[in-house]
């Protein structure tokens, strides 16, 4: 009981250290943050290798070999399962080398033609066609017109907030529209109404990046907190004993 | 008198010369008065009728002689050789017909002169051509050698032929008229039909045209060193045609009569000659090389040259009526240019860049008005040569997006033209501001704390649920306790002390419920994170298991949501009596089999791609089950469309400290969240006043900045 009391009492007076490492930052670059940076980046390097070795690795690769012998790993079942992966891993791994790299590019298309795909297919068919239907389901008589037994403000709140989500999709847009003619210099040319949707595009998009940005700094409050707590409580637990 | 400057040589000739009296080149163009194209072909149709008709025009005489002398002999009969011999015509020239006919490489048909393709038509008739790779030209070149030395064998033939001529001579009518001959008839000796046939035509009066090269008055001539070396005026006739005779030797013996023929033209042009160079100052015009000049001389031989008479008699008459000798040298030197004319010709430029090829290399010009001479210069260097204009070029016609280009183009040189100012030393700038306002916010956030206010004493609390909460607590209360919770910890350490404080109520929520919770994570550090919030309200095993790290980003998600139990799972800190086993083992993950199994999922996510990605991937899959969103508050904006659609994908959104804190309340218990409450609000209280003092500051500026005009006028200062 003792003996973990201090491993924790250790972690915890160890954890505070950093955390002032880090905050130190606020009076310049200096060796203590720096410290405190390459840690964190070797400690998350090495737990995300063990994490790797222990979930991946292991029962994918190296279990199978393991606890089958010549015969099992032999069988139809395991060409799939085990041989092919083995025969990717290894190409993968021929990457290291310059002058094998080249038949690497089997397993790195297969990762990114795979990852694309996945992304692009989930990009479709679960947020373009759904919010596309959603933001012209907003324009529909039954969503515009006052529901029965509604109050007024809140039937005028949603007609607002409708055109007001149209406006903003519509502008935004507009403003992200590239295919324009190009002028005497080169640059886009855009009519007058063009222009004008996109100025308020440019609003919408500023209004956005500033909620977010408000988000984070009210995040970021958040954790500087979390961590003046964690301090105040190491330095009280370490005064009281 | 208006002279007419030699193309080749630049030197001037009279007015009427046919070929320049220097260089020999023709000085007018061989297709003046030839026949229409439809007059030959016509001709060559119905030989017979059209040549009636051209004799009575008086046109084309030596052809109407040729194609009479031809009619009377059959085409297959006829050989040149012994054609020529019956006429009477020197046996070269015989030869140098077969030659012409023979050559199967020469110019083209559209190149050749039409009297040249005519002469060589009807030759053509007579005898195929045969296959010889050599140039028509060499083999005419050659032919005349050869000719020129058998002629020195046969010194009896070269009387007779020029016998026959003399007696031709005399059946010619001396009313010739002078019209009626065009440079390009000519009469060649090869062309001169027979004795017999001649006498029975009724030839059209020719006057001895104007082939003496006497100089004319504006003429420049040439004065060489070496006087021999000066081409003789008549010895134009081998260069016009490439088809001449060669020099007969000196020692071939002449008639009387040419002999003294030629004594007196040669006396006459020597005479020329020495008053011009006593006389006319040497400003050459054109300067021939003396080289050039003497190459040529052996074949301009003129006392070599044994003429017909009636080239002799033309001799005689033209120099005398034409160009005086003393005129020329009295008023006007040749080739006396003005300076600014002298200055304007490319006579260095010429010189520098045309070679004179040897006579043996030298093409014969094929097309225009030097057809048929050897060793014309080439026009394209010339032409080729850069020099400057001489006339205003045209104004350069450019669009306005070209000149809007070069205005660019030209400002981006100016400007790296410029000079860059010298990197000043940089001063070291102590971070004031950073400290002043990290030292405000930290004092901010440690008040708060350090004093221990209690929950109320601070900053009020929410007084009332949010929308947005009251949707996600009935969620959580509508859930089937029997089926487990799959909760997806899908963010960084860093991140840590907003989302446990966030999604800490949830949980303990869930927790309450007695709902078993399933953690995965897509980050290797979300399983130690899920470890640590929930063993807060729960214990492992009993109220949630870990399924671990799910490797392979969103193709795992993917996976994941389509088939669970098929994605690779070790779990994370299972128990003791599953340690050899999956976390599939796990008697909470007994009954699901696919992710509508599942009673509800959340996912807590700082970031919206994470965020994104399992909406996308999950909503196919996940059937009734409600998908909740724990986000941190930069990232709610991005997923807020999905929860506020029509059909939403997100069926309830907990994100920021004030619904966490929220939620704690009507849980009834007192959280992290709630302890961070004044805190928070402290700390949001301070950055926004120093957003507000940093807009007023900036406000000021704008309101105080010095203005445009000043600004301008200092720079000018």
């Amino acid at each position: 009981m003792t003996e973990f009391t201090t491993l924790d009492l250790v972690g915890t007076i160890t954890a505070a250290l950093l955390t002032v490492m880090v905050l130190s930052y606020l009076l310049g670059d200096n060796i203590f943050f720096r410290f405190a940076v390459y840690l964190f980046i070797g400690v998350a390097a090495g737990y995300a290798g063990s994490i790797a070795w222990h979930n991946v690795i292991w029962p994918g690769l190296i279990d199978p070999l393991v606890s089958q012998e010549l015969a099992g790993f032999l069988q139809p079942s395991n060409i799939v399962t085990v041989i092919v992966p083995w025969l990717l891993t290894i190409l993968l791994l021929l990457k290291v080398s310059p002058a094998t790299s080249r038949y690497g590019g089997l397993p790195l298309a297969l990762l990114v033609g795979v990852g694309a795909a996945v992304v692009v297919g989930g990009a479709i068919s679960g947020t373009l066609i759904p919010q596309s239907l959603a933001a012209m389901g907003t324009l529909t008589p039954s969503t515009l017109l006052p529901q029965a037994g509604e109050e007024l403000i809140v039937w005028l709140e949603r007609i607002i907030s409708a055109i007001i989500m149209l406006l903003a999709t519509i502008t935004i847009l507009m403003y992200f529209r590239f295919t324009t003619r190009r002028g005497v210099t080169g640059e886009a040319r855009r009519s007058k109404l063009e222009r004008i949707a996109a100025v308020i595009g440019q609003v919408f998009i500023a209004i956005t990046f500033g909620v977010m940005y408000a988000g984070a700094l009210a995040a970021t409050v958040v954790i500087l907190i979390e961590r003046i707590q964690f301090l105040r409580d190491v330095v009280s637990s370490l005064l009281t004993g | 008198m208006a002279d007419i400057r030699c193309p080749m040589c630049s030197k001037s000739n009279p007015e009427d010369a046919e070929i320049c009296g220097i260089c020999g080149a023709r000085l007018k163009p061989l297709v003046i008065d030839q026949p229409p194209q439809e007059q030959l072909s016509g001709q060559s149709e119905e030989p017979r009728t059209e040549q009636g008709a051209e004799q009575e025009e008086g046109l084309d005489w030596l052809g109407r002689i040729r194609a009479e002398a031809e009619s009377e002999v059959p085409k297959d009969e006829i050989e040149p050789e012994e054609t020529t011999d019956e006429a009477g015509s020197p046996d070269w020239l015989g030869r140098l017909r077969e030659v012409d006919i023979t050559a199967d490489e020469g110019p083209p048909n559209g190149e050749v002169p039409d009297w040249l393709s005519a002469f060589s038509e009807d030759i053509g008739e007579v005898r195929e051509p045969e296959g010889e790779e050599q140039g028509w030209l060499d083999r005419i070149r050659e032919k005349n050698e050869t000719e020129a030395a058998e002629s020195e064998e046969e010194a009896e033939p070269v009387d007779d032929w020029l016998a026959r001529l003399r007696e031709e001579e005399e059946l010619v009518p001396e009313s010739l008229g002078a019209d009626e001959i065009t440079p390009e008839e000519f009469p060649l000796p090869a062309e001169i039909p027979a004795e017999e046939e001649v006498e029975e035509q009724v030839i059209s009066p020719i006057e001895p045209m104007d082939i003496s090269i006497e100089p004319s008055e504006a003429a420049p001539l040439e004065v060489v060193e070496d006087e021999e070396a000066l081409p003789e005026p008549l010895d134009i006739l081998p260069e016009l045609t490439e088809v001449a005779p060669p020099a007969v030797p000196s020692d071939v013996e002449l008639p009387s009569e040419v002999e003294g023929e030629v004594e007196e033209v040669d006396a006459r042009v020597d005479e020329f000659e020495k008053s011009i160079e006593d006389e006319l100052p040497h400003v050459p015009a054109l300067i021939l090389d003396e080289e050039a000049v003497g190459e040529q001389t052996p074949d301009l031989d003129l006392d070599s040259i044994q003429l017909p008479g009636w080239l002799n008699e033309l001799r005689e008459t033209t120099p005398q009526e034409e160009v005086p000798g003393e005129d020329v040298s009295q008023d006007l030197a040749p080739a006396t240019l003005p300076s600014w004319l002298e200055a304007m010709r490319p006579i260095e430029t010429f010189r520098s860049v045309v070679e004179i090829e040897s006579m043996d290399e030298q093409v014969v010009e094929s097309a225009g008005p030097l057809a048929g001479l050897q060793g014309v210069l080439m026009a394209e260097p010339v032409i080729a040569i850069p020099r400057a204009a001489t006339v205003g070029a045209a104004r350069l016609e450019v669009t306005e997006r070209q000149y809007a280009q070069a205005e660019l183009l030209h400002r981006i040189v100016e400007e790296e033209d410029q000079e860059r100012p010298a990197a000043t030393v940089r001063r070291i700038r102590l971070p004031f501001l950073r400290w002043v306002i990290g030292f405000l916010l930290i004092i901010a956030v440690m008040l708060p704390t350090v004093l221990s206010f209690k929950s109320g004493e601070g900053f009020p609390l929410p007084s009332y649920m949010p929308r947005d909460l009251g949707t996600l607590f009935s969620v959580v209360e509508e859930i089937p306790p029997e089926r487990p919770v799959l909760t997806v910890f899908d963010y960084a350490p860093g991140y840590a002390g907003e989302l446990n404080t966030v999604a800490g109520p949830l949980l303990e929520h869930i927790i309450l419920r007695g709902l078993k919770v399933v953690t995965v994570s897509t980050q290797p550090t979300g399983s130690p994170l899920a470890e640590g919030l929930l063993s807060r309200v729960g214990v492992n095993g009993e109220n949630y298991v870990h399924l671990g790290y799910l490797s392979g980003g969103s193709t795992a998600v993917q996976l994941f949501t389509a088939s669970p139990r098929e994605t690779i799972s070790r779990g994370f800190l299972l128990p003791d009596d599953m340690q050899s086993q999956s976390g599939w083992q796990s008697p909470i993950l007994q009954d699901v089999l696919q992710l509508s199994d599942f009673s509800l999922m959340v996912v807590i996510t700082a970031s919206a791609d994470s965020a994104r990605t399992w909406v996308e991937q999950a909503y196919p899959w996940k059937g009734e089950t409600p998908l909740v969103m724990v986000l941190s508050l930069g990232t709610e904006p991005l997923i807020r469309p999905y929860y506020e659609a029509l059909e939403p994908q997100v069926d309830g959104i907990l994100t920021g400290l004030p619904a966490a804190v929220t939620y704690e309340q009507y849980l009834g218990r007192s959280g992290d969240a709630l302890a961070l409450w004044n805190a928070f609000g402290a700390g949001m209280l301070t950055v926004e006043l120093i957003l507000l003092a940093g807009i007023i500051y900036g406000a000021a500026l704008w309101l105080f900045r010095p203005s445009t005009v000043e600004t301008r006028s200092e720079h000018n200062d």
